[in-house]
């Protein structure tokens, strides 16, 4: 009587063992999208820079090598934008389509080239795809513009100081003819802004009398 | 009864004997297990939301209040080269080349909570893409000086005197600008016009408590 005892507590464990290690392989799952670069590798290939193609350089490659992306929203890109040019919007980058899109482009040896409303749009979606395994993907320095309702593509240099910072900073502390000029036009300012403030305090005492 | 116990000896041992066997096996399984793949710091997902976000940059008069009102939380990292960086950067900068972000000696600038970084650059695209790995690594309070050094020059250092027939907010903080910068050291600074800034800021104190007693 015992023994039988013993034999069913048994099996019963060995059920209930078997039952949690099959709960536990169904409801496994795989993260759909898998950063396969880490940080350290995305930024040495950050810091190497020859991810960026210029506007020249664009022109001298083939057009059967490559394809433009535009990352803007939908509806900058219906707007207008680069002809050719194929609309992933940086929000949509992990769905089926897109990534469905940019493996076959890179089943056929095409360059993803990406641009966005400014470099550093276009970098974030960079940053995101290398990350993910692609490594055949560049970005476009360029910044599109709308003038008249026609798209200007200007050319942007990345990083450019617009000015040499310690000279300019030099000058503005040390030279007396700019501070002369700053304190004229200061004058004028503050009159005006004191006479602003006075048409102010009226509109504020309405409130109070309705209280 | 010797010959009783011995089978039920063997009848025990082979109960034991299946379920050592499975153990064996399970554990045998383990070794072909795929290896676990898993995301360092966040996830895709997450990382996409985070970059969509635009909460990450910091204006330059932002910034220039902060610096001004001397805030102790306040770190900002210079992420330019050496020589840029020795050139001129921003009061009280460190600095934190973009390729060296990771470096085990300058990660603990940006790795940690007892401040909030402000990351900048010339513009704002170096300070940006270390602010997405940063992210990535899973780092909180990071910010971005938005327009990096230019943006600053542009506004802080020689502001443009606004047109007349911009609104009052925009004269407003054509003031702070200039005061602001003579606070980095651009022009002469002299006395009256530094006492008449902050009496401008008392004003404007005195109106916000009157709106309180009106509301009573």
């Amino acid at each position: 009587m015992k023994e039988l005892e013993k034999t069913k507590r048994i099996s019963i464990s060995a059920v209930l063992f078997l039952l949690i290690i099959i709960i536990g392989f169904l409801t496994y799952k795989k993260p759909k999208y898998i950063f396969k670069n880490s940080a350290e590798t995305t930024l040495k290939e950050i810091v190497k820079k020859d991810y960026i193609v210029s506007a020249n350089q664009l022109n001298s490659l083939n057009s059967s090598d490559y394809v433009l992306v535009d990352v803007r929203s939908v509806y900058d890109y219906d707007k207008g934008h680069i002809k050719d040019a194929v609309n992933i919007p940086l929000a949509q980058i992990l769905t089926d389509d897109s990534s469905a899109f940019i493996d076959n482009m890179m089943n056929e040896n095409k360059t993803v080239i990406l641009y966005g409303e400014d470099p550093d749009e276009a970098s974030s979606a960079w940053i995101l795809l290398y990350q993910l395994g692609y490594e055949n993907i560049k970005i476009l320095s360029v910044k599109p513009r709308f003038e008249d309702n026609k798209l200007y593509v200007d050319n942007v240099t990345i990083e450019k100081p617009a000015m040499n910072f310690a000279e300019v900073m030099k000058k503005a502390t040390s030279s007396s003819g700019i501070a002369k000029k700053t304190k004229l036009a200061k004058a004028d300012k503050s009159k005006a802004a004191k006479k602003v403030i006075i048409v102010k305090k009226k509109k504020k005492r309405v409130p109070e009398g309705g209280c | 009864m010797s010959k009783r116990y011995k089978s039920k000896k063997i009848l025990v041992k082979t109960e034991y004997k299946f379920l050592a066997v499975l153990m064996i096996l399970m554990a045998a399984g383990l070794f072909f297990l795929p290896e676990k793949i898993d995301n360092e710091g966040i996830n895709p997902e997450e990382f996409v939301l985070n970059i969509l976000k635009s909460d990450r940059y910091i204006s330059t008069d932002q910034l220039a209040e902060r610096i001004i009102d001397q805030d102790p939380t306040l770190l900002l990292i210079d992420t330019r080269s050496e020589e840029e960086y020795n050139a001129f950067t921003l009061p009280n900068a460190v600095n934190v080349p973009l390729e060296k972000l990771l470096d085990e000696d300058y990660v603990s600038y940006i790795d940690q909570d007892n401040y909030d970084v402000v990351l900048f650059s010339n513009d704002n695209y170096f300070a940006d893409q270390a602010w997405k790995i940063g992210n990535r690594k899973g780092f909180k309070s990071v910010y971005v000086l938005k327009g990096g050094l230019n943006e600053w020059f542009n506004t802080i250092i020689n502001p443009k005197y606004p047109d007349e027939s911009m609104p009052e907010t925009a004269f407003k903080l054509y003031d702070f600008r200039k005061a602001a910068g003579m606070y980095f050291g651009v022009g002469a600074p002299k006395s009256e016009t530094k006492k008449a800034i902050p009496k401008k800021v008392i004003t404007v104190k005195k109106k916000k408590k009157r709106v309180a007693e009106g509301g009573c």
